[in-house]
């Protein structure tokens, strides 16, 4: 029916015209990164300087490298913490479970600001220094809830009977848990993962009420120099930046269906 | 394997410790210390002294500030409905048309999500510069005949959250709408009620759940990320979170702040329990 057709035309149209409206500003600073002129308004001509330019900025790679390691961490943590809880949270009874499956949310929905300002405070009044270990902290918690609620639905999606027969065949809790349970979930360990090292990474609101002078992150460091508007080398930055993530994502889309 | 509610989970305890102790420290401690602040007074240069009282509260029913906070839920109730208004119909078009890629086609539009949110904030600057792509477009196309003023606008601020919250918004939407129970539409539908008809007394109620989600998701950063603002706005619309950081970064009127954030905390946690009555938690952060 010509209807139909129409119909199947502006639905396909409506999804290709959101999905350029969320990646236009990607493509734009993806395409400006080999601008030969500096500014970020007229194209010159290609140019790869700038990516040269970002190997030999030992600031910006030590800033880099802050946001890496802090990432990394809090990542780490956060999954640590997080499978254990959803595991907890998903197969087991215990009371205040329902107290529990509510109050892991509270990182999530309340803003970053208030967890940077209460986090300045407490460590203010306790004699905590900024930095570091700090940043770890109030990193791991806002990016907690993402690992969790990724791995309830994994947890939730299996079958318990893997893990009831490998307890009837004679393992114990926690070798389920370790080689049996952990890499069923794998993938989404890496899909939450990947979530909350993001959400890290680029974090500038807790980040930026909680560093000193002795250690910044990079969006950090980008936002107190975005007056003077960013430099063609941050662009390349985080052009390498996307292609890393996109490879990343493929890699798990790749494996999620190989695995089926 | 049941455990009887009154014997005490001792496995459990191995899992939920490290979650309840993170919990516990780095979270219900630092808010209620938040609360503390707010009844504090306020530090000469910053900081605050420990004495108790209720400036802070009696400043925040100031007038200007209200203004100011009403304003912020203003626009941020326009982007998160903008935002459901663009993402519900994308959402749904994927999820039903395309059922068996639908997870990956979400994941698809997450990518933005992954680079940095600075850098595509600044992507948007430059797109909205007086002398920059799409004036000059606008100008060789002889569309207009002088630059657009397009930043420093609530226009330009909704467009740049709306840009910077919409991945977020579809998560929700998902998985509310690949429930659907397809008996019951097939049955609605059998009864004589046209899609449109179907459409809005059928699914729209039924994945209300996840449009309530949606929203929750959406309206809180949309008042407390500050650097969207900032960036794209100048300076010219104050969020609530703006308000909050500038209390401690500049204004030096810590209990002001705190005690902004306690009205901001206290009102989403009712927010997140009203929800908890009418949908299923998981769905806000489902992937």
């Amino acid at each position: 029916m010509k209807n139909s057709k129409l119909v199947n035309k502006i639905t396909n149209a409506y999804v290709m015209l959101i999905y350029v409206f969320v990646f236009i500003p990607v493509i734009v600073m993806v395409a400006f990164s080999f601008n030969s002129l500096p500014s970020n308004q007229h194209w010159e001509s290609f140019t790869l300087d700038y990516y040269s330019k970002l190997f030999s900025d030992s600031e910006m790679i030590q800033v880099l490298i802050n946001s890496l390691t802090l990432a990394v961490v809090s990542t780490l943590a956060a999954i640590f913490i997080g499978t254990l809880g959803a595991y907890a949270l998903c197969r087991l009874k215990f009371k205040g479970r329902s107290f529990l499956n509510f109050m892991f949310f509270v990182p999530m929905v309340i803003p970053e600001i208030v967890i940077a300002v209460a986090f300045l405070g407490l460590t203010g009044a306790a004699g905590i220094s900024k930095g570091f270990g700090v940043m770890v902290c109030a990193h791991t918690i806002f990016i907690l809830p993402y690992i969790i609620v990724t791995l309830k639905s994994r947890f939730a999606d299996y079958d318990v009977s893997i893990e009831e027969a490998s307890l009837d065949l004679g393992a114990n809790q926690i070798y389920t848990f370790i080689h049996i349970i952990c890499p069923m979930i794998l993938p989404g360990i890496f899909t939450g993962g990947l979530m909350a090292f993001s959400l890290s990474f680029d974090d500038l609101i807790v980040s930026n009420f909680l560093s000193n002078t002795g250690y910044t992150t990079l969006p950090v460091k980008i936002y107190s120099n975005l007056k003077e508007g960013i430099s063609p080398e941050y662009n390349a930055l985080f052009t390498i930046i996307f292609a890393v993530m996109l490879i990343a994502t493929a890699a798990i889309a790749i494996k999620k269906k190989r695995g089926k | 394997m049941t455990t009887s509610r009154s014997r005490f989970n001792f496995t459990a305890l191995v899992y939920i410790l490290p979650l309840t102790l993170a919990l516990l420290l780095l979270v219900v401690l630092p808010l209620l210390y938040v609360g503390a602040m707010s009844f504090m007074g306020r530090g000469a240069y910053g900081g605050t002294i420990r004495r108790f009282t209720v400036d802070a509260y009696e400043s925040l029913a100031d007038f200007t500030y209200l203004k100011a906070v009403g304003r912020s839920i203003c626009m941020a109730l326009k982007s998160s409905v903008l935002c459901i208004l663009l993402g519900y119909p994308f959402t749904f078009i994927v999820a039903r048309k395309w059922k068996k890629s639908g997870k990956l086609l979400m994941f698809l539009l997450m990518i933005p999500v992954y680079t940095s949110s600075l850098a595509r904030l600044y992507s948007l600057v430059i797109m909205f510069n007086s002398s920059g792509l799409i004036n000059t477009a606008l100008m060789k196309l002889h569309i207009i005949s002088s630059p657009l003023q397009m930043l420093y606008t609530n226009g330009s601020i909704t467009i740049g959250l709306v840009q910077y919250l919409l991945p977020f918004a579809v998560m929700p939407l998902y998985s509310s709408i690949e429930k659907l129970d397809e008996a019951t539409i097939e049955a609605s539908y059998d009864l004589g009620a046209g899609k449109i008809k179907t459409f809005i007394k059928v699914i729209l109620p039924m994945t209300f759940p996840g449009i309530i989600a949606a929203f929750i998701i959406l309206f809180v950063p949309a008042i407390g990320t500050y650097f969207i603002t900032d960036v794209i706005g100048g300076g010219t619309v104050y969020m609530i979170g703006n308000i909050i950081c500038n209390q401690f970064l500049s204004a030096r009127n810590w209990p002001l702040g705190a005690a902004l954030s306690v009205c901001v905390v206290i009102f989403i946690l009712l927010m997140l329990y009203l929800y908890s009555r009418i949908g299923n938690l998981d769905d806000l952060g489902a992937m």
